[in-house]
């Protein structure tokens, strides 16, 4: 599989959303998917996420390890005073794509995608209502390699995927998977 | 409030200082109450999750505090006070039973001879409060070897041909060092230093009724599963429960020491977990906070001799706060030198402590414990992609390739550099917060560019491919290794108690923690604060009834 249709694979399955990766929520939460990004605002986040770390030929990125979990949860916890910049940060975003390319940054080619978040970092969007989007930037980035990289108790770095990423195997492997364990235990 | 039955001596803090003495003093018969606002730690409870371990403390700290309870402020670049949103007001400063001695990396260091002397070696540092310590190295010796045989420390007797004399040898054998332990070991050789095993607070064989280390390699920022590394919690705490004469209170802080108009402190007032307020009273009081809550502690504690504070009438408490600034390199290897083999930190190099050119002091340079699949995201060397596809593939190629060599620098004490108390910001119990204000004497990082020059030779003798410099040393040293706010000394005007740690005018009132430290060498301090826990604890109890009359 070549490293395009991977990415489209998981974009495709992305839209899917969150009910069917996550069945057992629809009984747990009223609202099934998040709890603090609206639908919409999920994909423009899934997006960013799995750009900052993509899908390659053999494993798959953020998109796959259900990052945007992690940080959805965060934002109504420990990350709550992240939450406005992330509103509106979105929204920015979103108006910047609609004005330029007269669609959603999540529905923009992924190159495209690549070039606006390399100009987001640089702060060269040259958009006078953005003007230090790598504020914005610079959250995100941290927070999905955290939901990545980062235990799955917390959302995100689903299956361990980066675990097998980074070839983490013997006691470092089953200390690192035992906050998993010890919090199925507890529930 | 209500009164507790009253106790031979109140010990505040359960941490490395707190601990050794509550031991010590129950050992000897006095009863002992030991306050400890946190909790004792469950391992299945807390361990292993990166991102809420003591280290990188992003979603909490596993071993506390919760900072919405317990904040702190800080002095912005404009002057104003600033609440901190995160737990960057503690930097992995733990709250439990034995404190950071359950998560910390656990390195046993004894200062060396010439960290006591550091005025009469290097003279007066403009803008700086160094001084000689009120102490020597041979006063605090007998009470290192018994940190050492206590708590249970594995090191090498011979090889650190840099240390300080001991009378005593190590209690345990060093570990064996690891693959890249050994690699940095055989550069170190070729260069002309010594390299030898990092002394640990680690079983390296079974010791005190305990297993040995299994090697775990992320045991720093966690509890040990097995209970193999040492702290207050598993040695002296459980021992000095035992005796039936030392009550641990748990979940209880401690706001407000009571002293009357002779000067002498009666006891104190604390809130317990249901945040019912008490007063305990008490012969002795010995504070062993932490250098940033020992001090917020004696300043909100006002009375008719003391209206600024306990043992502040001449503006020192508070002063002179240090930790450690970190520094060192990085080297990528084309072949994977880790083998996470724990303890992680495994040599160490002691050639740059003293005796530098143009350099006061200086730090041990050691391999670093670890870095995590999250923290590892972070290093990269200097203009690298810091996401994408090049940014995964170096994650997935480099893991095991990276060596990491840092220490701690000698800070120098300076003081502008401050714990106060916010006018404004209180805690959860209605408690006036901890404000830090001031910055690092600008010497710090010029020392931090030595010492990473000399990390980053090490490991391009070593063989990296490639090598880049992390230069620490700005900013404000507030978080762990925390040291100097109360310090001991000679004279009144300079210094806030006297070398046994009993406070100028107080006579009942003593701190046996980092605080008392004046300045805080170039190696973690924790041995020292244990040393410093039995040095004021046997003084405290061979003068007891010494105390006692003088009331």
């Amino acid at each position: 599989m070549s490293p395009i249709n991977r990415r489209n694979f998981t974009k495709t399955s992305l839209i899917a959303g969150s009910v069917l990766f996550f069945p057992g929520c629809i009984i747990k939460e009223k609202n099934p998917s998040f709890l603090f990004f609206s639908e919409d605002e999920a994909k423009c986040i899934i997006s960013l996420c799995e750009q900052i770390i993509p899908a390659d030929e053999i494993f798959g990125g953020s998109t796959d390890a259900e990052v945007v979990y992690y940080i959805d949860r965060q934002l109504v916890s420990f990350f709550k005073h992240d939450s406005n910049i992330y509103r509106d940060s979105i929204r920015k975003l979103q108006n910047f794509c609609f004005k330029n390319f007269n669609t959603k940054f999540n529905k923009l080619e992924i190159d495209k995608q690549i070039e606006i978040i390399e100009m987001m970092e640089q702060n060269s969007l040259n958009y006078s209502e953005w003007q230090n989007p790598s504020i914005f930037f610079n959250k995100i980035r941290l927070h999905t390699m955290q939901g990545f990289y980062g235990s799955p108790i917390h959302g995100g770095n689903k299956n361990y995927i980066s675990f097998d990423i980074l070839k983490i195997d013997g006691l470092l492997r089953q200390r690192l998977e035992s906050p998993s364990k010890i919090s199925k235990n507890a529930s | 409030m209500l009164p507790k039955n009253h106790v031979n001596v109140v010990v505040i803090g359960s941490g490395a200082g707190g601990g050794v003495v509550a031991k010590e003093l129950s050992f000897l018969g006095y009863s002992v109450v030991l306050f400890e606002r946190g909790k004792w730690i469950s391992y299945d409870n807390n361990s292993n999750d990166e991102l809420s371990d003591q280290r990188n403390q992003i979603l909490g700290a596993n071993f506390g505090p919760d900072f919405i309870k317990n904040p702190r402020s800080f002095i912005n670049k404009y002057g104003d006070e600033e609440v901190f949103n995160s737990l960057k007001g503690y930097g992995n400063i733990a709250e439990c039973v034995g404190s950071g001695t359950v998560s910390y990396g656990a390195m046993a260091w004894r200062f060396m001879r010439e960290d006591f002397t550091m005025k009469s070696i290097y003279g007066h540092v403009k803008g700086s409060t160094l001084v000689d310590w009120p102490i020597s190295y041979d006063d605090l010796e007998p009470y290192y070897e018994k940190a050492e045989w206590e708590i249970g420390v594995s090191g090498h007797n011979k090889k650190n041909s840099f240390a300080s004399n001991r009378n005593k040898p190590y209690p345990m054998p060093p570990f064996e060092i690891n693959k890249e332990g050994k690699i940095l070991e055989k550069a170190a050789k070729r260069l002309g230093w010594n390299a030898f095993p990092v002394p640990m607070f680690r079983n390296s064989k079974p010791y005190n009724g305990r297993t040995p280390c299994m090697r775990n390699s992320i045991c720093v920022g966690n509890a040990c599963p097995i209970s193999a590394k040492n702290g207050t919690h598993n040695t002296v705490i459980p021992m000095a429960i035992q005796t039936g004469n030392c009550d641990l209170r748990t979940e209880c802080i401690v706001s407000e020491l009571v002293i009357d108009d002779k000067s002498l402190v009666k006891g104190v007032k604390y809130f317990d977990k249901n945040k019912k307020m008490y007063f305990q009273s008490s012969d002795i009081v010995v504070i062993s906070a932490s250098a940033n809550e020992t001090a917020r502690l004696l300043l909100n504690s006002k009375s008719k001799f003391f209206p600024n504070g306990a043992g502040n009438n001449n503006d020192w408490v508070g002063r002179n706060l240090q930790s450690h600034a970190y520094t060192g390199a990085v080297g990528l290897f084309d072949y994977d030198i880790l083998d996470f083999d724990g303890p992680g930190a495994n040599i160490a190099i002691s050639n740059f402590s003293h005796n530098n050119k143009k350099i006061i002091g200086g730090g041990i340079i050691h391999n670093e414990f670890n870095r995590l699949p999250y923290q590892f995201s972070q290093i990269r060397p200097p203009g690298s992609k810091l996401w994408g596809l090049e940014h995964k593939k170096f994650q997935k190629n480099n893991f095991k390739r990276l060596s990491r060599i840092n220490g701690p620098i000698q800070e120098m004490p300076n003081f502008h550099s401050r714990v106060t108390v916010s006018k404004k910001i209180k805690d959860h119990w209605g408690i006036p917060v901890v404000q830090f204000s001031g910055k690092r004497h600008y010497l710090d990082h010029e020392h931090c560019k030595f010492l990473s020059n000399k990390a980053e030779l090490l490991l391009k003798e070593a063989g990296a491919v490639k090598t880049w410099k992390n230069i620490g040393g700005k900013g404000q040293g507030r978080g762990q290794h925390q040291a100097g706010t109360a310090r001991m000394g000679n004279d009144k005007k300079t210094s806030v108690t006297n070398k046994y740690g009993q406070i100028h005018d107080i006579d009942n009132l003593f701190i046996a923690d980092g605080s008392l430290i004046p300045n805080n060498a170039g190696f973690n301090p924790s041995l020292t604060i244990m040393a410093l826990g039995y040095w004021v604890g046997n003084y405290v109890g061979n003068n007891f009834k010494h105390l006692l009359i003088h009331q």
